[in-house]
């Protein structure tokens, strides 16, 4: 047989066996265990996301619990100025500060301690308890633009703190 | 369908898109267990075509478009396959095929093939493709029987081009005189 005989009869083989080779292919439970690892992994990513998700919900709630938290003690010190007082306080009356003759809509109180020896310049010295405490606590109305309109003070009392006399004072009730 | 959008059905399926993966499975599962049946026997092929699956949706190895087509990565990972099956003196063949370049035998021997019917044929060239080296039956099974390109051969075989050329043609020669050979066992006349 001439050479070109011989690779035109190899070729003809190959491309029987090609054909013939044609119709094989991998057994089905290879396509079922197949598509069983693609559910597989299909359901580990959407519990891997829900996870995530879960994940970032936890972190936000961890993030903004201390931020309410600090926020909470504020709040509370925080109220409209003709909202009366807790029971059992004492407070002066407000005095004006430097802005208090600018007009605001509206505004709210901030309770915070400041030096006793404020309570002097607004001609309260005596309102200081016995105790000579270095601080006392302020109702400062900051109006809506920000501004300090007025101040008071407030002093707790309780049974071992007696009320200075001869200044203003208010029993707050309910 | 494009290698653009085999590679996007790539990363579909490893999100576990069941669609995406039956379109690259129903593409590629036959080529992959041909090969794996010409090189380790049809007992393997279903393993191999698992494997090779299964690390295409594990992640094993990334595909870039840039370094072949999606057909050669997935023959490579199946190559990887293939060698872990073949005997320590197949995988060796291939060692030995880099350095020796020599072709025994006589490719200009008469051939048996004229004279057997289809299925005889069928028989015979595929016994005779089973006795080759492996090397040479990589080669065969690529360029002939899966009629993949010399560059994507090459690349699956991870030699160059000029390798794959002349293993399919050591390949050829080879079969050409063992289905020579094997005239007298197959019992057909010889039409020269």
């Amino acid at each position: 047989m001439k050479d070109p005989q011989i690779r035109n009869a190899l070729d003809v083989g190959l491309r029987a066996v090609a054909e013939d080779d044609g119709p094989h292919g991998a057994s089905s439970a290879v396509g079922m265990r197949l598509m069983a690892e693609v559910h597989a992994i299909g359901a580990a990513r959407r519990r891997r996301v829900r996870l995530l998700s879960l994940g970032g919900a936890v972190l936000s709630l961890a993030l903004l619990i201390p931020v309410w938290w600090v926020r909470a003690p504020a709040e509370n010190t925080t109220r409209p100025v003709d909202e009366p007082l807790v029971a059992r306080e004492l407070v002066t009356e407000f005095f004006p500060l430097a802005y208090g003759n600018v007009p605001t809509r509206g505004g709210y109180v901030i309770r915070m301690q400041v030096p006793s020896s404020v309570l002097a310049r607004f001609g309260a010295a005596a309102f200081a308890d016995d105790r000579q405490s270095p601080h006392v606590q302020a109702d400062i109305v900051i109006g809506n633009d920000g501004l300090a309109r007025a101040v008071r003070f407030v002093r707790v009392i309780d049974d071992s703190s007696p009320v200075g006399a001869g200044h203003q004072e208010q029993e707050q009730t309910p | 369908m494009n290698d653009v959008d085999d590679a996007g059905l790539i990363a579909l399926a490893r999100r576990g898109d069941a669609v995406a993966f039956s379109e690259l499975f129903a593409s590629y599962e036959r080529p992959i267990f041909r090969y794996a049946a010409h090189m380790c026997g049809r007992d393997a092929a279903d393993d191999i075509v698992q494997e090779t699956f299964l690390a295409l949706l594990r992640g094993r190895g990334r595909y870039e478009p840039a370094r072949g087509t999606v057909a050669a990565y997935l023959f490579g990972i199946a190559r990887h396959c293939v060698l872990r099956r073949l005997s320590d003196i197949e995988v060796a063949a291939f060692e030995r095929d880099e350095r020796d370049g020599r072709m025994e035998g006589d490719p200009g021997a008469p051939s048996v093939l004229d004279d057997l019917s289809r299925q005889e044929t069928v028989q015979a060239v595929r016994a005779a493709i089973a006795t080759l080296p492996a090397p040479y039956r990589e080669a065969i099974v690529l360029c002939e029987l899966q009629d993949m390109a010399y560059a994507d051969a090459a690349a699956v075989a991870q030699c160059p081009v000029g390798t794959i050329r002349s293993r399919l043609h050591r390949a050829r020669a080879l079969l050409t005189m063992k289905l020579s050979a094997s005239e007298c066992g197959v019992g057909m006349r010889k039409s020269v």
